[in-house]
């Protein structure tokens, strides 16, 4: 593969991938410039390492996999920094608009949720991997997976009073 | 609660800008890092370095920080270029990700204690890593780089040595990465500044009180103090100033990101406490470990010790719990390993986030944010 060839490559991966990165990143950190960061840092390990892929899959589930490594390896060495409110990024970026008070309670809520529940719910719910699947991104085993999804269960239904259903919330 | 139930559209307003897909793919394209994620991640060592330039106070401790510093200038640029291939080629890039295995608590306080020799004493591996092509040559009895799967491979016993030698490895290659990082950094605006119209004296003086009070009289007795200005508005106003902050570290001669630290945050808004902790792996590592059902059962049994100690120490009373949730720590100590509970609560506006250590029955971290 030459330059031109590598770029192109690039350009392609970096649209189809970004925004789904993007969000599950952005969840993570809680932080514009840090999610970015890792996001340069993901996409230059794709072109530099330039692994070979058996599918599409195969690549967004590598994609997916380095950036949450770089979430945690971020956050483990920026606990301090990592913990601002909802509310104060909606300041600079409108996360919650068009939201209403409800959603926006629940989006609240997911924000909230440790971080290794929240890079489990993201993956089931949000980008419909299954059970089976995470467990090879995330390089844990199947029963984690189901524990880490029942807990983030039982924290949203804690502190939603009521999260039965998923969408019904008091 | 099945996939199908859950409302996608609450994050359909998250979404990466024109701008910054252009920005990455221009950054990617010309193989350039992101500066302020590698600054930031090297700052244990810039931190160490800072150490040996203004913060030792024996001649002689000076001596062998310098000679930390001494030995990774004397690196050849052959051993440069290996440390530089494997952070290029390392994609599980959590601290544990880049071993075949995670280390025990027994070794992870043993390597907090040699890395203190190591960079106070100069007590160095006799050797150095070994490294081959593939797993198959690995002999399992030595700390063993293979190529192929670009992971440092630890056996099942590892001796003094073998730490060393494992630490040696580690502080090599942060060193790499951090003249590296230290290229982009020197072009790439920093939220950290430096200190201005208060000193460093003054911050430690100001913070003092507020560690005591939560760790006791005596505590990082001795310590080395060091401070940061972090200051993100200086570099993106829109985030307004409330983030803006000093960290105020205690540390102890010779310690690494691995060990145990204290920290106070003060607001430069208002002079106010923003945080103050207790830090680092190898406190961690010393916490007593309880199974994810104890844990979960001591959430509530625990709670009223919380709030009690919340009230003794800062006045606080009758909050709205917000969070309460069994803690586990970012380097994924798996399951069944629980040590902190983590508690949010909220006083009348102002939120309270605590980590409680479930062996000791104390408060680990305290962080205040206000409405």
């Amino acid at each position: 593969m030459n330059q031109e060839e590598r770029n192109a490559s690039l350009e392609r991966v970096i649209e189809n991938y970004s925004n789904m990165l993007y969000k599950i990143c952005f969840l993570m950190l809680k932080n514009e410039q840090d999610t970015k960061d890792v996001l340069q840092e993901t996409f230059l390990a794709y072109m530099t390492k330039r692994p070979h892929f058996h599918s599409e899959e195969h690549k967004k589930a590598w994609l997916i996999k380095v950036s949450q490594n770089k979430c945690r390896e971020f956050l483990r060495f920026h606990k301090m920094h990592a913990g601002i409110p909802l509310d104060e990024v909606e300041e600079s970026i409108k996360i919650t608009k068009g939201l209403d008070i409800e959603d926006k309670e629940k989006l609240e809520l997911i924000w909230n949720l440790n971080t290794k529940l929240k890079g489990v719910v993201i993956l089931y719910y949000v980008e419909g991997y299954s059970v089976k699947e995470i467990s090879a991104i995330l390089n844990i085993s199947e029963c984690a997976v189901k524990k880490r999804l029942q807990r983030a269960r039982e924290t949203l239904s804690t502190l939603g009073k009521a999260y039965d259903g998923g969408v019904a919330y008091e | 609660m099945n996939k199908s139930d859950f409302n996608k559209e609450l994050f359909s307003n998250i979404e990466i800008s024109s701008r910054m897909k252009k920005e990455l793919y221009e950054n990617c394209k010309r193989g350039k890092r992101a500066g302020d994620f590698r600054f930031r991640y090297a700052g244990a060592l810039t931190a160490l370095i800072g150490v040996i330039v203004f913060g030792c106070t024996g001649a002689a401790s000076y001596a062998y920080y310098q000679s930390v510093q001494m030995r990774m200038e004397a690196m050849p640029e052959t051993e440069i270029h290996e440390y530089a291939l494997d952070l290029q080629n390392d994609t599980g890039v959590t601290i544990d990700d880049s071993y075949s295995r995670k280390l025990s608590d027994e070794e992870a306080l043993k390597v907090a204690e040699l890395e203190r020799k190591y960079n106070a004493e100069g007590k160095y591996p006799e050797g150095d890593v070994a490294r081959v092509a593939t797993l198959a040559e690995w002999d399992g009895k030595s700390v063993c780089y293979v190529e192929e799967d670009h992971k440092l491979h630890l056996p099942d016993v590892m001796t003094d040595e073998d730490l060393l030698e494992f630490i040696d490895y580690s502080t090599k290659k942060d060193y790499v990465m951090e003249q590296e990082a230290k290229e982009v950094a020197d072009n790439t605006p920093s939220p950290y500044v430096s200190l201005e119209g208060t000193s460093e004296a003054d911050l430690v003086k100001a913070a003092r009180p507020a560690l005591e009070k939560l760790f006791g009289k005596d505590v990082a007795s001795g310590w080395n103090t060091r401070v940061e200005a972090f200051k993100p508005s200086a570099t993106d106003p829109s985030l307004g100033t409330s983030h803006d902050m000093y960290f105020i570290y205690w540390e102890q001669v010779g310690g690494s990101s691995n060990s145990t630290d204290y920290v106070v945050v003060i607001n430069m808004d208002d002079s106010s406490i923003g945080a103050v902790a207790v830090r680092g792996r190898e406190h961690f590592a010393s916490l007593d470990s309880f199974s994810d059902a104890e844990a979960e059962s001591r959430l509530k049994t625990d709670l009223p010790k919380v709030l009690a100690e919340i009230e003794r120490l800062y006045g606080y009373k009758n909050p709205v719990i917000e969070i309460e949730e069994v803690y586990y720590d970012y380097t994924d100590y798996g399951e069944n390993d629980a040590r902190q509970l983590r508690y949010v609560f909220n006083y009348n506006g102002t939120t309270v986030d605590v980590m409680w250590d479930l062996g000791t029955e104390k408060l680990a971290s305290v962080e205040f944010f206000n409405e």
